[in-house]
């Protein structure tokens, strides 16, 4: 019988977490193409992509989806987002463990879509 | 669950704002669950608007850096939406939401009154209702087997005879509207006798009769219009006697009781005779008044033309010295003519406003319920849009002792008087039992008490209670997978009450089982239960309350 031991599970995990970090850089990319640009002038993007995601799982958002949707806000909102001021609320929802995550998620959609934050969302 | 994808597109943002201010008037949404909906519609504009590439999924069912998924898992909520007889509502809207209110699923009901959805994954607990159900059919009319005994001449008016001399307030309902100043159970049981059509019938040419006597001599007189505006609403067949038993007890209850009060006993009354959502059928009845007052006023024309018109031939063969008193007849009916429009109106205007008062609060009963379970709601348990609930059995308990001890002085007396006329069963229940210690030969107000006794738990542990307030010996309507109770209060048999159920029963293959304290130790009155169920081919069981099981 084939056993898989957990060192080669973590090792496939990584190689997946590569290529999902190499998907959602090309995916904000593609659909905020100004932003990304702005931002590559001041920091590495992909080491901003790995950090957005390991704060996504602090709050346990780990959904391939909605982790890519946590990268959108990260890189609309900016650097405040969403520890800072101005984004108590985002906070508030994120750490709300009666929700679930995609539950979480939906609610920061419609706080930025009903809101004035709309205009950051916009093509 | 999908959800639009960014960055948003900013034409689609503003069709689906252009879309929503038509409902909202332009106002922001607020992020509660009040606009849940409205959020929701903004979202299906938006999409719809934007195309269809505009939308994603919200979940991929994949963990990031996770190389092993858990295997494919399936999440559903059955919903099962019943009357009060436990048959299916078939053809209701159903709701689930989350608990913060965004939307799960939607959908009607199946013809069984059942539906299975299958939910997304991430949904646990939720909230469903249902709203917008169809109208029930009738409850199928229980007509008397024995059709000699309505034909059976002068049975109506011995019956009638044999209820009058037992007690005096069914003669006030049998009065009808030349009863000035009938109570409530008066009016419940004179809606009641009017569901047969022959009493009906005759109910209603006695009531017409009457208010224009009261109004050709007082054309002010509010009280009469409103009668005859009941009356007439009464003869319409779509709004039938329900109506009329609704617009009697508005009237008369609207006086004593708070809305909520009200609210119940029209929702009891409802209930009674049809399955249905009853404020749901009460805020569209209430919607068809000024309709309904309009018609009434051209059928006051009609019958006051017809009767004014037979006075003109009588006038030309009527001695000279009768001539005024038929001129001032024909006169009063001239006015009441007249003013049949406005003053019909106006009583509908006055009816239909405490109906909406008492409909104001009222809105779909939200339930907590979760994924993976068969959820299940019966009008009965839970009146459909009040959410009202009856009290526990221990509930029950407390509110009677504090009951007993408030009443324990003349001022506390009287107010429990007054609450147990508003049909409050626990108030009732205490006011008879001091009646009872009053009078000991109260023998219907102990009987009552036993019954509740014996078989409320029974009866709420079957659920088969209509009444939202709980079970009261008036509502026991007991039935067990192979019986149907006849519960015996008050004084006197009624063979027409006793071939209802034998019909019932025949109907569902159930055997009848009568209990009684004393009212079948007659051998007549048994041998004439016997010959009645002989005839249906019912099985037929005698009992004392003591003998219930």
């Amino acid at each position: 019988m084939l056993t898989i031991r957990k060192d080669q599970i973590d090792a496939l995990g990584a190689l997946l977490r590569e290529d999902f970090e190499q998907r959602a850089l090309r995916r904000l990319c593609s659909a905020f193409p100004a932003r990304v640009e702005a931002m590559r002038r001041n920091e590495d993007i992909a080491g901003a992509i790995t950090r957005w995601i390991d704060e996504a799982f602090t709050f346990g958002i780990r959904d391939q989806q909605q982790v890519l949707r946590y990268l959108d806000y990260s890189l609309v909102l900016g650097a405040a987002f969403p520890h800072g001021p101005g984004f108590s609320w985002a906070k508030a929802i994120l750490e709300d463990q009666s929700l679930f995550p995609v539950e979480r998620i939906a609610l920061l959609d419609e706080h930025l879509i009903f809101s004035d934050a709309r205009a950051d969302l916009l093509r | 669950m999908r959800r639009a994808k960014l960055p948003l597109d900013p034409q689609a943002c503003a069709a689906a704002d252009a879309e929503l201010a038509k409902i909202t008037g332009g106002r922001p949404l607020s992020m509660g669950p009040e606009d849940a909906e409205l959020r929701r519609q903004w979202m299906d504009a938006y999409l719809r608007h934007a195309g269809p590439d505009a939308a994603e999924a919200a979940s991929s069912g994949s963990e990031v850096g996770k190389p092993a998924q858990d295997c494919d898992k399936k999440n559903w909520i059955k919903l099962h939406y019943t009357y009060c007889d436990g048959t299916g509502v078939p053809g209701a809207r159903f709701t689930v939401t989350r608990p913060n209110g965004s939307m799960v699923v939607t959908g009607v009901l199946g013809g069984d009154g059942k539906a299975y959805r299958d939910i997304p994954l991430d949904v646990g607990p939720v909230r469903y209702w249902y709203d917008q159900d169809p109208y029930g059919e009738h409850y199928k009319p229980v007509l008397v087997p024995h059709g000699e005994l309505l034909k059976e001449p002068g049975f109506l008016d011995s019956a009638a005879d044999k209820i009058k001399s037992g007690v005096d307030w069914v003669w006030g309902g049998l009065q009808g509207d030349f009863n000035r100043d009938p109570t409530i159970g008066q009016i419940a049981f004179n809606t009641v006798l009017t569901v047969i059509p022959l009493v009906d019938q005759a109910g209603d040419a006695r009531d017409i009769v009457a208010n224009l006597i009261h109004l050709s001599n007082d054309v002010k007189d509010g009280e009469a219009w409103f009668g005859l505006l009941v009356t007439i609403i009464g003869c319409i067949p779509e709004a039938g006697s329900i109506a009329k038993g609704i617009l009697k007890a508005i009237k008369k209850a609207s006086k004593s009781m708070t809305p909520k009060q009200l609210l119940d006993l029209l929702v009891r009354t409802h209930n009674y005779f049809r399955k249905g959502n009853a404020v749901q059928w009460l805020r569209e009845f209430r919607g068809k008044l000024p309709k309904m007052a309009t018609d009434a006023a051209a059928k006051v024309k009609e019958i006051v033309g017809k009767v004014r018109a037979q006075i003109a031939k009588v006038r030309a063969w009527t001695p000279e010295r009768f001539r005024p008193k038929l001129n001032a007849i024909d006169d009063g009916l001239k006015e009441v003519e007249q003013q049949a429009a406005g003053q019909l109106s106006k009583q509908a205007d006055e009816v239909g406003q405490t109906l909406g008062e008492a409909l104001s609060d009222t809105s779909p009963a939200k339930m907590d319920g979760s994924a993976q379970t068969t959820t299940t709601k019966n009008q009965a348990k839970i009146s459909p849009d009040t959410g009202g609930k009856r009290r526990t059995k221990a509930e029950s308990d407390a509110q009677r002792q504090r009951l007993r001890e408030a009443a324990s002085n003349k001022d506390g007396e009287k107010a429990l008087m007054k609450l147990s006329e508003t049909g409050d069963p626990d108030a009732t229940y205490v006011w008879n039992e001091m009646r009872i210690k009053k009078d000991p030969r109260a023998r219907g107000y102990q009987f009552e008490n036993e019954i509740s006794d014996r078989l409320g738990d029974k009866v709420e542990r079957a659920g088969e209670v209509v009444d939202p307030l709980g079970p009261k010996h008036t509502d026991i309507d007991l039935e067990t997978a192979d019986s149907i109770f006849e519960i015996k209060s008050g004084k006197g048999v009624s063979n027409i009450d006793l071939a209802k159920k034998a019909a019932i029963a025949k109907e569902r293959g159930k055997d009848l089982v009568i209990v009684h304290q004393g009212h079948y130790d007659n051998k007549a009155a048994r041998e004439n239960a016997e010959r009645i169920c002989n005839e249906l081919g019912v099985r037929l069981k005698i009992i004392k309350p003591s003998e219930v099981q």
